[in-house]
């Protein structure tokens, strides 16, 4: 759809001529989020797919209500889009939609520390306010991998989980209330909202019930203090089997992450006579590629060793099994000592400890991980990452289940970094090499397609933080089964006219006016 | 005159609370049959609200009279105990105190944040409004719409796809469906202790129960629960990990609190029995007083659009305000997903 | 496909396909809330255009100019992508095929009329003022003073305060001054400007002459001095843009911060809550944070707080890179939210180093005194009034 000029001179009357964007710089620059799937359309310069027929920029919820109204009476889908990190496309419209653009949304209203809250507008980049937080001595203890490139609504709206969730919770765990603006046009503040309090069902909603205009976080005093080291075990099972009896023994770790064998191996080369050809070799090779610009050798044999992905993942399995884990404490005082050196103790009953400094390397490159996507893209191979949940018993099994299904298809290697008393995450990563852009996209669907029938068959949850977006709809409804009356409940209640970004979450419905998917 | 009895199947618990007695209590003992209760053919035309032990039933929210109750109290069973991922799966007929002493018996214990009637059913906990805060704690849950369509949350500690279906049922007074069966996570399994702050200074307004325990989370002392007694004048504070972390934490606690306090410190046996002593008799009788200040809050529109489409046929007499559409000669004849 | 160095290409390749990591630091991301316009998006579209997946038209050429060249994304880069380097190169592209927005094109008209980025001439000297310049300063000085333009257009009066500074600074021995209407050499000069205006504008064929001719006119000189900080860092190497250089020049903060070792202020300034405001130029292009701190010590008789954000990190306030010509109302923004920064963070008083930055911070503080010029405060720590009437009004052709 071309908006008609009658149409955009309606949206200037809401937002301001200035407001409303449809050069083609404007129109390419939102036609993706962060997914790995929409890079590889870059990639091969299919730039069509996601372009919205407009970008809005409204500012503040009345330009908000215009904009639902004007919707509703056009039929036209309105995307809701905050900083675009996501990864799964869930802020990805098309030509027939209307991106809404929040980020002017963009005040910490206030700070309340006798109630130890804050009150922030969506828009607000997740770091800077975090960062001023912090400056005021508190934190929200929200720190994702992409919190540099995040904004707080997104947080909330895709349900995501920070590093330090093992000691703060994920977004559901941390936010009390949300404001939105719904697709009737109405606004809800849940703090007011008599019961049921809706917050979680807005809270993952990714744009489908409404815009999440504020968001009322918890806060705490910021730490002063952390201890942070690593540990290494034999295998897998024991280093699952030492956080378990970790989280379950009442001591309370800030960051827990344990990376499987592959994953282990592309850290860190291992050292000593015993380290065998595989084990040098392979991670040197990944690890040239991601650390500098390759030449055309270079880019020819990085992409030959990930087509052999069979190959490459079985020779992982055969010959190493070491798991490295980097767990961390944070907190207030010297009491937080005596927790950390007890749960230290504990993981040394399983493990060898390594010392401080792997931890603290960890920490001081906590967020370099996004970076290393930018040289894989550029050798003409894609990454991407799937994260799953289970609960402890189940969860090696559904480990080694996604593994397989995987294994044929993409190198893939693992990490648990988000761990709870009855359960964790699994967050996969996988990597795979196609001649064209067509051959890359299918091979990405299968990779999806297998990892997620699998989580599915093996009674895991598909998604921990990433959200649903359009990439997983097809699971949504196992994850809830049954759940898709519930959805539909609420966007009757919240979304009658299927404005708000159609296509997501769960499947378009028949009645919702046009599909906002890739 | 009425007696404020506690028994549903008693027409006084209803007068007591400004209701009049429902034409017939059903007590289905399987969750089959209860389900079959709720989604399946109807044998009155009369509404319904769906209880546990009743110590929570908000009078106010009861929207259609007259009508029937179903009582979950006979689905009670514990269906199995998943020690490796620290989780029980029971039918939410069960009562609090009862499944804590069943798990204490197995030698666990629930994630130990909080205190809860022990004659409440956990479902009852859960569906009521602003009273849980167990709902984290739901790996997994079974449920049932008015309207027939059973619902399953895969289970998970946490999860990212999408809105949180669970909380249709957890917080929602029964407005919509019923809540079959839950998973629960269990706690850690450590020691603890029982903190017993005793003096003048806790009638400070300095020094409530909120400031106190903000004052040890400031020092990275977690309590699993507070209790403050006014009649004894002592502020209680259980707190659960490790022997070298109690003892540190201890030494530190009467001074993070305030040092005006006396500071007793008891065992993990004297920290078990204060814990029943308030579930099982004081906090039943807060609930009650609670309920009796209970009043109608608006509701919102939304609310009725959402119970327009889960219970479209207004099988359920919970919920909003608004008027409830009559059945006019039956409920949705069966579960189709 | 468009060649570029490898540099360049590899920058605009890892940006395209960066989950936008830097993207909070973007003075014109933040202050205009649009994708379009973060180094992410602009990198991508120059990516996209240099193949011709993205025609080239106007409105992709006038994104290229929303950059301010404040360098701040390379503070979170983990690439070390140098994007104020690939845009400059995208805006010299787009200048060549004639799609240059409008406030670029009217640069290039600019310097051809009026020596410097102006549309009048710099104020005249007239006899009077001549004579005090001779008095302040020395043709004949192996070093020489090239004023800012903007110190030179708006506030000609500094220019001879710092030549008395300079000459303070020097020993006593004054240095030669470079600029419209006094020649370093003796022989008259039309360069009111370094020319950088002409760089960001992608004028990049009139950069290089400008630069050439300038640097002609330098060539006898040990040594530039500037309070300039866009020269010093076309002049400079390790900036985006100074990759050679013919002449030494050197920012006026790093010179006091050597020479002050010697030459002790008469009377330090006192100043009412003050906190350093770092230029993007002389932090993230110059590298003299450092130095800016030393100065500022030595010049001020309390301590300078440090805003949150500071040093590598602090924020653009828009001024620089022709952006607040291409966009003013986002530029302002930049500055406005800076002095939010301070009144948030409890300073009263904002110091900087930048003549441009003072302008800008001034227009959104509403009041001079809440904007200090490290220039300002150097001349008032030495007592120096610079002579009545050296520049007169009227326009010097």
């Amino acid at each position: 759809m071309t908006l008609s000029n009658d149409r955009r001179a309606e949206l200037a009357s809401i937002v301001g001529d200035a407001r409303v964007l449809t050069d083609r710089a404007d129109l390419l620059a939102y036609n993706a989020d962060c997914s790995p799937r929409g890079i590889i359309l870059t990639r091969g310069r299919r730039l069509e797919a996601g372009q919205p027929a407009a970008v809005v920029q409204p500012d503040g919820v009345d330009e908000l209500r215009g904009l639902v109204e004007w919707a509703a009476r056009t039929g036209t889908a309105l995307v809701a889009y905050g900083d675009g990190s996501g990864v799964c496309r869930g802020a990805v419209g098309n030509a027939d939609s209307v991106v809404v653009d929040l980020k002017r949304f963009d005040d910490i209203l206030e700070l309340d520390e006798d109630r130890r809250s804050v009150r922030v507008q969506a828009g607000v980049n997740g770091y800077l306010f975090e960062r001023e937080m912090q400056r005021r001595g508190w934190t929200a203890g929200h720190f994702p991998s992409s919190i540099y490139c995040s904004s707080v609504g997104g947080w909330v709206a895709a349900r995501g989980a920070g590093q330090l969730s093992s000691r703060y919770g994920k977004i559901e765990d941390i936010v009390e209330s949300v404001r939105v603006v719904t697709g009737r046009g109405d606004v809800i503040d849940t703090a007011e909202s008599p019961p049921p309090d809706p917050t979680p069902w807005f809270v993952g909603s990714e744009g489908t019930l409404g815009f999440i205009t504020d968001v009322t976080l918890q806060v705490e005093p910021k730490p002063a203090d952390r201890h942070y080291r690593g540990f290494q075990f034999d295998d897998l099972s024991d280093g699952l089997e030492a956080i378990r009896r970790l989280m379950q023994s009442g001591l309370r770790p800030a960051v827990v992450r344990l990376y499987d064998p592959f994953d282990t191996l592309v850290k860190k080369a291992p050292s000593g006579d015993g380290a065998g050809t595989l084990r040098r070799a392979l991670p040197a090779a990944l690890r040239t590629a991601l650390e500098a610009r390759v030449d055309e050798w270079g880019r020819a044999a990085f992409n030959e060793l990930i087509r052999r992905a069979g190959w490459v993942n079985g020779a992982v399995d055969a010959f190493s099994s070491e798991c490295r884990l980097i767990v961390g404490y944070e907190g207030h005082t010297e009491t937080l000592q005596t927790e950390a050196e007890a749960g230290f103790d504990l993981l040394r009953r399983y493990g060898v400890d390594l010392g401080v400094e792997p931890g603290e390397e960890w920490r001081e490159h906590r967020y370099a991980v996004s970076y290393k996507q930018s040289p894989v893209f550029d050798a003409g191979a894609f990454v991407d990452t799937m994260e799953v949940a289970t609960s402890w018993s189940n969860l090696e099994s559904l480990y080694q289940r996604v593994r397989e299904a995987l294994a044929p298809h993409v190198l893939v290697m693992a990490h648990f970094s988000h761990v709870y008393t009855a359960g964790s995450s699994i967050y996969f990563t996988f990597v795979g090499s196609a001649d064209t852009a067509e051959e890359a996209l299918e091979l990405h669907q299968t990779a999806w397609r297998r990892g997620l029938d699998a989580v599915d068959g093996a009674g895991g949850s598909i998604a921990h933080h990433h959200g649903v977006g359009s990439v997983k709809t097809p699971w949504t409804g196992r994850d809830h089964r049954g759940g898709e009356a519930g959805f539909r409940a609420l966007k009757e209640a919240f979304d009658p006219d299927g404005i708000l970004n159609p296509g997501k979450v769960y499947p378009r419905a028949a009645t919702e006016p046009r599909e906002a998917s890739p | 005159m009425t007696t404020d009895t506690r028994d549903v199947t008693e027409p006084d618990y209803w007068k007591s609370r400004g209701l009049e007695p429902p034409g017939q209590v059903y007590t289905p003992d399987s969750i089959r049959a209860l389900r079959r209760r709720i989604a399946g053919p109807s044998e009155s035309s009369r509404p319904i609200v769906i209880v546990g032990t009743g110590s929570h039933l908000r009078p106010s929210a009861v929207t259609a009279e007259p009508f029937d109750v179903v009582v979950t109290r006979g689905c009670a069973r514990v269906q199995s105990i998943d020690s490796t991922s620290g989780t029980v799966t029971v039918e939410a007929g069960i009562c609090w105190g009862e499944l804590r002493h069943r798990l204490r018996d197995e030698g666990l214990q629930f994630a130990p944040n909080g205190l809860y009637p022990a004659d409440s059913t956990v479902g009852g906990l859960l569906a009521s409004a602003g009273v849980s805060g167990l709902g984290p704690d739901v790996a997994a849950m079974t449920a049932c719409t008015a309207s027939g369509r059973d619902y399953s949350y895969a289970e998970a500690p946490r999860k990212a796809a999408g809105p949180d279906m669970r909380y249709l049922f957890i917080g929602c007074e029964g407005a919509f469906g019923v809540i079959l069966t839950v998973t629960l996570a269990l706690g850690p399994r450590p020691d603890a202790r029982l903190w017993r702050f005793s003096g003048d200074a806790l009638e400070s307004e300095d020094l409530g129960g909120v400031q106190l325990i903000d004052r040890l989370a400031d020092h990275d002392i977690r309590a699993a629960w507070s209790w403050f007694d006014e009649s004894e004048g002592v502020w209680d504070v259980a707190v659960h990990g490790p022997e070298a972390v109690l003892e540190r934490w201890a030494a530190r606690a009467g001074e993070v609190v305030s040092p005006e306090l006396d500071l007793e410190v008891r065992g993990a046996e004297a920290c078990r029995e204060r814990r029943d002593v308030i579930e099982a008799e004081q906090l039943p009788a807060e609930a009650a007083e609670k309920r009796g200040r209970s009043t109608q809050s608006g509701q919102p529109e939304w609310l009725r659009h959402i119970k327009n489409t889960l219970d479209d046929s207004g099988v359920l007499a919970v919920g909003p305000g608004a008027e409830v559409p009559k059945p006019d000669s039956q409920r949705n004849s069966g579960g189709d997903s | 496909m468009r060649q570029f160095s490898d540099d360049i290409e590899k920058a605009t390749a890892y940006c395209t396909y960066c989950p936008k990591m830097c993207r909070f630091s973007c003075p014109a991301s933040e202050a205009e809330k649009r994708e379009t316009v973060t180094p992410w998006g602009m990198m991508r579209l120059f990516e996209l255009a240099r193949d011709g997946s993205v025609e080239l038209d106007g409105s992709v050429a006038e994104t290229f100019y929303h950059c301010t060249g404040c360098r701040r994304c390379q503070t979170w880069c983990e690439h070390d992508n140098d994007v104020p380097e690939a845009l400059w190169a995208a805006r010299d592209w787009v200048h060549s095929e004639g799609l240059a927005p409008e406030p670029a094109s009217h640069v290039t008209d600019q310097f051809e009329e009026f020596g410097g980025p102006f549309d009048e001439p710099a104020p005249s000297l007239d006899d009077e003022s001549s004579r005090a310049l001779d008095s302040v300063f020395d043709p004949d000085s192996s070093i020489v003073f090239v004023p800012d333009c903007t110190t030179r257009w708006e506030d000609p009066a500094t220019v001879v305060a710092i030549g008395l500074l300079l000459a303070r600074l020097n020993g006593g021995e004054p240095v030669a001054l470079h600029t419209p209407g006094a020649a370093a050499d003796g022989t008259e000069t039309d360069r009111g400007c370094c020319g950088a205006p002409l760089a960001a504008a992608g004028d990049g064929a009139g950069w290089r002459r400008w630069r050439s001719g300038l640097e002609a006119e330098l060539q006898e000189a040990d040594l530039v001095v500037t309070e300039c900080p866009s020269m010093a860092a076309h002049f400079s190497e390790g900036s985006s843009w100074g990759k050679q250089r013919r002449v030494h020049v050197e920012h006026l903060i790093g010179f006091m911060a050597r020479e002050l070792q010697e030459a002790t202020p008469s009377e330090p300034v006192r100043l009412t809550d003050p906190m350093l405001h770092d230029s993007c130029l002389l932090t993230r292009q110059l590298g003299l944070a450092d130095e800016t701190r030393q100065v500022v010590d030595a010049l001020t008789d309390g301590d300078v707080s440090e805003f949150d954000f500071n040093r590598d990190e602090a924020p653009c306030c828009g001024a620089s890179g022709l952006y607040d010509r291409v966009a003013p109302d986002a530029a302002r923004r930049c500055a406005a939210s800076r002095i939010d920064d301070l009144q948030r963070e409890g300073g009263r008083t904002v110091v900087c180093g930048s003549a441009d930055c003072t302008k800008a911070l001034r227009g959104e503080a509403g009041s001079e005194e809440t904007v200090r010029d490290i220039v300002e405060l150097a001349l008032r720590a030495f007592a120096i009034e610079p002579p009545a009437h050296t520049f007169g009004e009227g326009g010097q052709t």
